[in-house]
């Protein structure tokens, strides 16, 4: 599909997929394809980070990549890897042809000098295992590469990072320099578990995406939950928030907004109540402490009030 | 436009958002690239570009619309020409017009140049080139230039201009004004950094293990004697716990906070981290840090009257409820840090707790804000706890805080 032509179309383009977004989060995104800048997105857990690739690569038509990172992630697991076992597979197979071909030396030098000459053959692309950052910079067409939780990422991993972000390139020694035919989008997410480094933020654009406004939330849970009242929805989602502002140990996400709101569907549940909320509040709320701490105070009768 | 660019980025460096020559330019590509002419579409613009945390987006709201105040009511077009020549009204920048008298000349001229520079460019690549550096560092001096005649002129101090070269030796154990204490913050998250750097390049080295012969060739067995599988074997790095006891009675915490805020940037460095306040008996407050800024939750100790907040700190009862409540779960791989004056009030030290205590873990580190020549003075009673300790270290500035955060991630 053809690249956006304004962060309207962004909007547009991300409504036709599900996702409701403003202008604050469309401009962005618009910029970064316009700019083939990479997009460095944070905010709270469950607000939808990851999605926005997934919907750039739907919007876009390109595939998706995603790299996931984790404490002591490095290049081996997020660029390339010689497969071993393959490589020594061929040895074995091509014993008899390797034989032959050294039978015609007369010297140990020789043989070897030989053998060196058909290096070429045990570090060619057949025998390399591409991560994700290969693969998204050798992919033939523009992908979008997606970075995930960049933030649990050791620091040096980070600076490797930035170096391949800033050429999409990458030398491997026995094959040479591999650049992007075409420069994948990358966006990167974080939970700020750990402050970024001042050059990566310089790199990216910036996009912070907090909780939706209540109207935006109302429409994202009407658009996602089929069959849904519009009063309860509004209930759903006022509930929702009004938690999200009383210091939980683990805030409702958007999407564990939705899960619940068509529990409540499946349920047939006209509005809230306390035996509703009492057998269905966990579809919202993962830990047991913030469970025991809205029963007892009874949020749920100022929500539902 | 450029002008006004640059000008804008002048006023959110003012009011503390770092902002490179590098984002300026992108800012700049940004409003070339993309037709925006709406003023939201516009602000979002150079908010992507210019800001990139997000303690900033405040900053960068407020002065957004400071800059481009715009005659809205004239004739409800928002904003027909954001970036051209027009100044906003001049009481719309009183930061800019205040530094007009002195710094502003030498400005002006190079302001031309970069604009000119840009322009030449044709596609204007904003990362390429050592004029980029060149103008960066030029612009860099220019503002120091700027900046010393403002504060020459009326002594202000700007939160977050001002490179933090003396914070260092600041005397934390003070009470500081809240903008110092800002800018020790952010010091002692890039310490923390740092720190956290340096411990992973030893991460790495034990991450590439030798091949274990061994194994390789007893694996190899299964496929007919050729090692098609290599086994390295790994140094393992184990992590340590920490356990935080800190005293907060009287000034005491003055430097707690700032020790509190390293260890909780450096935290996914430990298997856990715990951490307890105490005045005369001990609060666990491990949780609480992951959702509340250390001086709200000190406010909220204040309030709690079974602390006893505003008493008199005693060591030894605090000591002794630690050990009666959470002895058991100490193990050789904790690493105890007490954060203390070691000042009992004349109670009993019940210094063979931390006696007993040394006994189950790693290691004890004592730290304490005072100056070490006043240590054993009056009530204060570190001679008694120093010998049950493997480190006692005076820590009331930053230097020392990094050798503290040293020692601990080497513990």
């Amino acid at each position: 599909m053809t690249a956006f032509t304004s962060a309207q179309d962004v909007i547009q383009r991300f409504e036709a997929q599900h996702y409701i977004c403003g202008p604050d989060l469309a401009t962005p995104v618009f910029l970064m394809e316009r700019l083939e800048k990479p997009l460095l997105v944070e905010g709270p857990p469950g607000v939808g980070k990851t999605e926005i690739a997934k919907m750039l690569a739907g919007a876009l038509d390109r595939r998706l990549i995603r790299l996931q990172c984790y404490e002591g992630l490095d290049e081996s697991k997020a660029l390339y890897e010689w497969e071993y076992t393959k490589q020594l597979l061929y040895t074995q197979m091509l014993k008899d042809r390797i034989g032959e071909l050294l039978n015609r030396t007369d010297t140990l030098g020789n043989a070897v000098e030989t053998l060196n000459q058909e290096d070429s053959a045990f570090f060619s692309r057949n025998f390399l295992l591409p991560r994700p950052l290969l693969e998204a910079i050798l992919a033939p067409e523009p992908v979008v590469l997606l970075v995930d939780e960049i933030d649990r990422s050791d620091d040096e991993f980070e600076s490797f990072l930035l170096e391949v972000l800033s050429d999409f390139q990458v030398s491997i020694p026995e094959l040479g320099t591999l650049t992007a035919a075409r420069r994948p989008l990358v966006v990167l997410t974080s939970n700020a578990n750990r402050t970024l480094s001042e050059a990566l933020r310089r790199r990216c654009l910036y996009l912070y995406i907090n909780y939706p406004s209540l109207d935006q939330e109302v429409r994202i849970v009407l658009r996602k939950t089929p069959g849904i009242d519009e009063e309860l929805a509004n209930q759903v989602v006022r509930f929702v928030q009004k938690i999200r502002t009383l210091n939980m140990r683990k805030p409702p996400s958007i999407a564990e907004t939705i899960d619940w709101a068509l529990a409540l569907v499946v349920l047939n549940a006209q509005h809230l109540s306390r035996d509703i909320l009492s057998s269905t509040l966990n579809v919202l709320m993962k830990d047991r402490e913030d469970i025991e701490r809205i029963m007892r105070d009874g949020y749920h009768d100022q929500a539902a009030g | 436009m450029i002008k006004r660019l640059v000008e804008f980025a002048r006023l959110l460096r003012q009011s503390g958002v770092r902002v490179s020559m590098a984002e300026t330019l992108d800012a700049a590509e940004v409003l070339r690239h993309a037709q925006v002419t709406e003023r939201p579409a516009f602000k979002a613009s150079l908010r992507a570009t210019l800001v990139k945390t997000r303690e900033d987006i405040p900053a960068f709201d407020e002065a957004f619309e400071r800059f481009f105040l715009v005659q809205v009511g004239e004739d409800g077009e928002e904003l027909d020409d954001p970036y051209g020549e027009t100044e906003g009204p001049p009481d719309s920048q009183p930061d800019l017009d205040d530094a007009q008298d002195d710094g502003e000349q030498d400005f002006r001229p190079f302001q031309d140049e970069q604009g000119e520079a840009v322009a030449g460019d044709g596609e204007g690549d904003p990362a390429d080139g050592d004029e980029t550096e060149e103008l960066e560092g030029e612009l860099e001096r220019m503002l120091a230039r700027v900046q010393v005649g403002e504060q020459a002129s009326d002594s202000v101090t700007e939160p977050g201009t001002q490179p933090n070269q003396q914070a260092e030796d600041v005397d934390l154990y003070q009470e500081l004004p809240p903008g110092d204490v800002e800018n020790l913050y952010e010091a002692v998250e890039e310490l923390a950094r740092n720190l956290v750097t340096r411990k992973s390049l030893r991460f790495r080295k034990s991450r590439h293990g030798r091949v274990d012969i061994k194994k390789t060739i007893q694996r190899s067995f299964r496929t007919g004697n050729l090692p098609f599988h290599i086994i390295y074997r790994h140094r393992k790095i184990k992590k340590n716990e920490l356990v935080v006891l800190c005293d907060v009675s009287g000034s005491v915490w003055e430097v707690a906070r700032f020790f509190i805020k390293l260890v909780h940037e450096m935290q996914n460095q430990f298997s856990r981290a715990r951490s307890f306040l105490f005045v005369d008996r001990i609060n666990e407050v491990t949780d609480e840090f992951d959702r509340r800024p250390f001086e709200e939750i000190v406010e909220h100790m204040k309030d709690d009257h079974a602390l006893n907040f505003f008493g008199l700190s005693d060591f030894g009862r605090a000591f002794y409820q630690f050990h009666d409540e959470h002895l058991l779960t100490l193990s050789r791989d904790t690493v105890l840090v007490i954060l203390g004056d070691a000042r009992t009030n004349w109670f009993d030290p019940q210094d063979w707790v931390l006696g007993e205590i040394k006994g189950r873990v790693h290691q004890t580190i004592w730290l304490n804000p005072e100056p070490v020549q006043y240590w054993d003075t009056d009530d204060s009673v570190m001679s008694r706890y120093s010998p049950h300790c493997d480190h006692v270290l005076e820590c009331r500035n930053l230097a020392q805080l990094q050798d503290v955060g040293e020692l601990i991630l080497r513990a």
